[in-house]
């Protein structure tokens, strides 16, 4: 087999690794926002009035702002991968440095978001409606930390790299996950704010 | 090594006043469907002694035949011949319909025609509402006016008083974790759980004192969390039910916000 | 499947690399192989004394009573009772029968058997057990905490498991420690999971792989899907205990707004009734494969066998409200589960069938790793048959919650696993350590093992049947319990005999590492790919990556011409 024959394998497992353990990790993260989004259900289903008796509903303002800071996240981080796809890394860092900026005031409006609750009166110890606010942001906000952790590490440890195959292949990854979270906040924002 | 096993027999039957099967069977039956509980479980058991056997007349048999100084020469098979996976879905097939189905209609008859299906609301019952706490049982009867949480409610701690040939249901409610009231001469238990209502319903027949445990690991002391009860004859329970009530109306401390635990009766 | 390049990387060097932060699968397994044999020491010892109590009340334990309780001369006070059977659930499925045989025979054998040089990803590999060592930290920290470690059992249901019930700060680390568990097994899943997908030797289909890997896949994949659950369960338990959010509150306790305390319960068996079968699934797929080799036969069904347990894995996901009867679902619910929870004896009858089949017509040699496995038929005959009480809602009625509930679990979890989980020490310590370990021994081992263990959970449905409800500290506080201080006293020597005897098995473990015989390649001349390498296996474990023309278990085939029994799997199959 030519050493050419053996790269193109290698390039096959390798995207065959990636892609695979990448499924499990999004099959595992699934049944866990999953097993949260049950017991969502189950408490909303249970409960007469919605929100609970003498709270009201959140102002739709700061997680909306949320809501789009991470989706342009999402889409500079894509913006950012093609650049990169094209060979063109200036532009790829920019839109990347972007998206960590959109990342950051992602956790800035979570903040803001927990400060109005307080001001609100809605305390962990409020009831089930402030509870299940509370803890769905903060895990959302725990995990999208990694992803930004990750954006993090992309910028310090994969641009400075030579654009490969392999290079390319974590930058999907880290903008997968990414997106799945999105995809998590955007359910969030739906269950828990609006409806 | 014969030591221990020896010690392990001499123990088990040391004593000789009660027999083996007396020592190992359940406490007595005293409700009027307890024996269809005790009825599925022989069952239950009959096939599946029948089963077991037959799983060990293989191992032991197959073992005692086919051993290599015995059977030298493996019978070369990947046992996917037809005669083979016929075989193995027989035996499947044997075991759900024979075993599996029978005793899951039977327990679902049971289940949906007595144990869950409580008695109408117009039906005359004794209704009495338990609440649970770290560690002690309290019961309400609703009194004279059939009333519960009013002021002539009479209330019993660790002690149910229950009459023979009236059916009962029982309300339970858990002060703090979650509880199971377990009747092991009913056959029957059901977990109190705090802010839930669950339910129970039988009918006794033996009057006699027996136990209420609590069956669902509920702190330190959960072992101790047991409750007398009581069985009388209907004459009897009215008898003290009246006494009981009258003490109620004189006694109960209706200053005590805590009296008033009880709830609406839910049907 | 095309032929991969898996680089070999070379050997590391210093002692840390190589034994401590190690990537290599094979020193992985044997870490979590020391673990796992530290920590069923551990909750054996707990077992015992659990024991000793209910036989012996108010009695100290002997020798080392006085030094663990010296407040109480030697006597295990009523929570510490609490603790320790709380403790002994968790340790021995956690930290005892997980890492035995989904770490260590999972890392040793998967590679190995589907003939690749590691893992996919190593690192992973290393970070799960490391993980898994971060977690028994927690947990073991726990036991020094003022209030002591958890004392809500295993399944610390809520409230009891809030600060209302337990307000230490024990409960709280345990949780800890099972989400931290859980990432680790979780990782190791993803590994096994896209390992045994990508690096299957090249012509290895899936149902070339050994029953063993089967069993090993099928509970990677139970654990990455149901693991999650557990965690967001435990997450939102500790939610509830450090920031006093409401989720598990309710009744009179809860400020205001109601929790559910019953959907831990739903989350905890949504997660807990698969996670049996991630117990039993790898001993399951062990044992199918030592019968094969022992009765020197080709397994009976192997096709049937492997599609069973998928089966059962996907009906394991549809049955976990029987273990929530008396807490009186809807009876529409309660008579569904009864259904689902009875279709799953229609492939664990036809497994065992196929089992029976392996051995009728072999010719049995009865090596101890054989006779493990025949255990393994018998217990877990006894305990799937005893499970159709439980599966029953009426007879469950009674029967819930009492020692028939422990009898049953401790014959299919802890009997079967632990029969079958010795079976792969004996059989796989040649190619682990390089070593045979004393036959004779181990069959001693393995009779009083079976008989001890008969006894106690034997013992233990009877006393459940006679109305013994479980987590009591003293049964005899009951008058109708009373009969049974003689049975009780009999399962407590019963688990001291086997509590001894596998002292045992550990001077015959330790005595093979030291100074024992030397093991052949192919000791017990069986044709997988892991017996066609040295023993014990070298780094990197195949010069060349081997090339698969044949299925696991060739045994007995007539047309073998060259005085061997039995092919490799490198071998073209031989036919007449």
């Amino acid at each position: 087999m030519s050493s050419v024959n053996a790269e193109i394998h290698n390039d096959i497992q390798d995207e065959l690794k990636s892609s695979i353990g990448m499924t499990v990790i999004l099959v595992s993260l699934m049944m866990f926002f999953g097993t949260l989004f049950f017991g969502y259900a189950v408490y909303r289903f249970t409960t007469e009035t919605w929100p609970p008796m003498g709270m009201q509903k959140i102002n739709l303002m700061l997680p909306s702002m949320t809501t789009i800071a991470v989706s342009l996240g999402s889409l500079f981080f894509e913006i950012s991968k093609k650049y990169l796809n094209k060979n063109n890394k200036i532009q790829g860092k920019n839109f990347l440095i972007l998206s960590i900026v959109m990342g950051l005031s992602y956790v800035f409006f979570q903040y803001l978001l927990w400060r109005s609750m307080g001001q609100l009166g809605l305390y962990t110890s409020t009831g089930i409606f402030a509870s299940l606010i509370y803890a769905f942001t903060w895990i959302h906000v725990a995990h999208m930390s990694m992803a930004l952790i990750l954006f993090f590490w992309a910028y310090i440890a994969l641009l400075p790299r030579e654009i490969n195959k392999k290079m390319l292949r974590s930058f999907t990854n880290i903008g997968t996950f990414w997106h799945f979270l999105s995809g998590i906040w955007f359910f969030i924002f739906i269950f828990l704010f609006v409806l | 090594m014969s030591f221990a096993i020896m010690y392990f027999i001499s123990s088990a039957f040391a004593d000789t006043h009660m027999s083996f099967w007396e020592r190992i069977s359940p406490p007595k039956d005293i409700s009027v469907n307890g024996h269809l509980i005790d009825y599925l479980f022989h069952y239950t058991t009959f096939f599946n002694i029948v089963f077991f056997l037959l799983v060990c007349a293989g191992l032991f048999g197959f073992s005692y035949l086919y051993a290599k100084k015995r059977h030298p020469i493996a019978y070369y098979t990947h046992g996917n011949k037809k005669i083979h996976v016929i075989v193995a879905t027989l035996i499947g097939a044997f075991v759900f319909f024979a075993i599996d189905l029978n005793i899951t209609r039977m327990s679902s008859n049971d289940f949906s025609k007595i144990f869950a299906n409580f008695p109408k609301k117009d039906e005359d019952v004794i209704k009495v509402e338990v609440l649970a706490q770290q560690w002690m049982w309290t019961f309400r009867y609703a009194g004279a006016d059939q009333v519960f949480n009013t002021d002539d409610d009479v209330i019993t701690t660790n002690d149910l008083r229950l009459p023979t040939g009236k059916k009962v249901v029982l309300e339970l409610l858990s002060k703090d974790v979650i509880h199971s009231l377990f009747l092991p001469n009913v056959r029957q238990k059901v977990d109190a759980m705090p802010g839930r209502i669950s339910k129970m319903w039988f009918e006794l027949t033996t009057p006699g004192n027996y136990e209420i445990a609590c069956a669902e690991m509920c702190g330190t002391h959960h072992y101790k969390m047991a409750s007398k009860f009581k069985v009388y004859s209907p004459e009897d329970f009215q008898r003290w039910l009246a006494t009981a009530n009258q003490m109620a109306l004189a006694e109960n401390d209706l200053a005590n916000a805590d009296y008033f635990w009880g709830w609406q009766w839910e049907e | 499947m095309a032929t991969f390049e898996q680089h070999i990387h070379p050997a590391p060097t210093t002692f840390l690399s190589k034994y401590i932060f190690s990537f290599d699968h094979k020193v992985i397994a044997k870490q979590f192989l020391w673990y796992g044999i530290f920590f069923l020491a551990v909750g054996g010892m707990m077992a015992l004394m659990i024991r000793w109590t209910l036989a012996f009340p108010g009695e100290a334990f002997p020798i080392i009573g006085t030094m663990l309780f010296p407040d109480t001369h030697g006597v295990i006070p009523p929570d510490t009772y609490a603790m320790l059977f709380t403790m002994h659930g968790t340790i021995m499925i956690f930290y005892a029968i997980t890492p035995i045989l989904i770490g260590a025979f999972g890392n040793f054998c998967i590679p190995l058997m589907i003939g690749a040089r590691d893992m996919v990803f190593p690192t992973l590999n290393m970070l799960s057990f490391w993980f898994a060592v971060l977690s028994a930290i927690i947990l073991m920290s726990s036991l020094f905490t003022p209030l002591g470690a958890a004392a809500g059992g295993w399944t610390s249901y809520p409230t009891l498991s809030t600060v209302i019930g337990s307000p230490g700060v024990g409960q709280t680390l345990w949780a800890l420690a099972i989400f931290v568990v859980g990432i680790s097994s979780t990782l190791g899943a993803i590994n096994y999971i896209t390992t045994i997908i990508v690096l299957r030797a090249p012509g290895m289909g899936y149902f070339d792989m050994p029953l063993t890997v089967w069993g090993l896949w099928l509970t990677a994949i139970l654990n990455a899907i149901f693991l999650p659950v557990l965690a967001a369960g435990v997450l939102l338990l500790i939610f509830d205990r450090v920031f006093g959010t409401t989720f598990f509150l309710a009744g009179a306790a809860a400020t205001s707004g109601s929790g559910d305390p019953v959907l831990f319960q739903h989350v905890f068996w949504i997660f807990g009734h698969p996670e049996v079968y991630i117990l039993i699934l790898p001993a399951w797929g062990i044992v199918s494969d030592l019968l094969s080799f022992f009765a020197r036969k080709p397994a009976f069904g192997m096709k049937a066998t492997a599609l069973s347990m998928t089966t059962i894995t996907i009906l394991s996901t549809l049955v976990y409200g029987h273990h929530m009867f008396t807490t009186q679902m809807s009876p529409l619910l309660t008579q569904s589960f009864m259904t689902l929870t009875m279709t799953i004896s229609i492939p664990s009858a036809i497994f065992f069938a196929n089992w029976l089949g392996t051995i009728w017509k072999g010719s049995i040699r009865f090596t101890s790793p054989m006779l493990f496995s025949l255990g393994v038929v018998f217990v877990f005959g006894l305990g799937g048959l005893t499970g159709l009480y439980l599966g029953t809602v009426t007879t469950d009625l009674y029967l819930h919650d009492t020692y028939f509930v422990v009898g049953h679990f401790h014959y299919t979890m802890a009997a079967s696993v632990l029969l079958g989980g010795f079976g792969a020490i004996y059989f796989w310590m040649p190619k682990m350590f390089g070593v045979m370990m004393n036959e004779c021994l181990a069959k001693v081992h393995f009779w009083l093992t079976m008989i001890g263990l008969n006894g106690i959970f034997m013992g233990m449905m009877i006393v459940g049947y006679a109305g013994m409800h479980r987590r009591i500290y003293n049964p005899f506080v009951y008058e109708y319990l009373q009969k049974l201080i003689p049975i009780n006293t009999f399962i407590t020597y019963s688990a001291i005999l086997m509590g001894l005897s596998q002292f045992i098995f550990l001077y015959n473990f330790i005595h093979a590492l030291l100074k024992g015989e030397k093991a052949s390649d192919n000791p017990w001349e069986v044709g997988t790919l892991e017996w066609t390498i040295p023993s014990p296996a070298p780094h990197y474990n195949f010069k060349e990556i081997p090339v698969v023309k044949c299925g696991p278990h060739e045994f007995g085939n007539p047309n073998l011409k060259n005085g061997r029994d039995y092919q490799y799997q490198t071998e073209q199959l031989v036919e007449g």
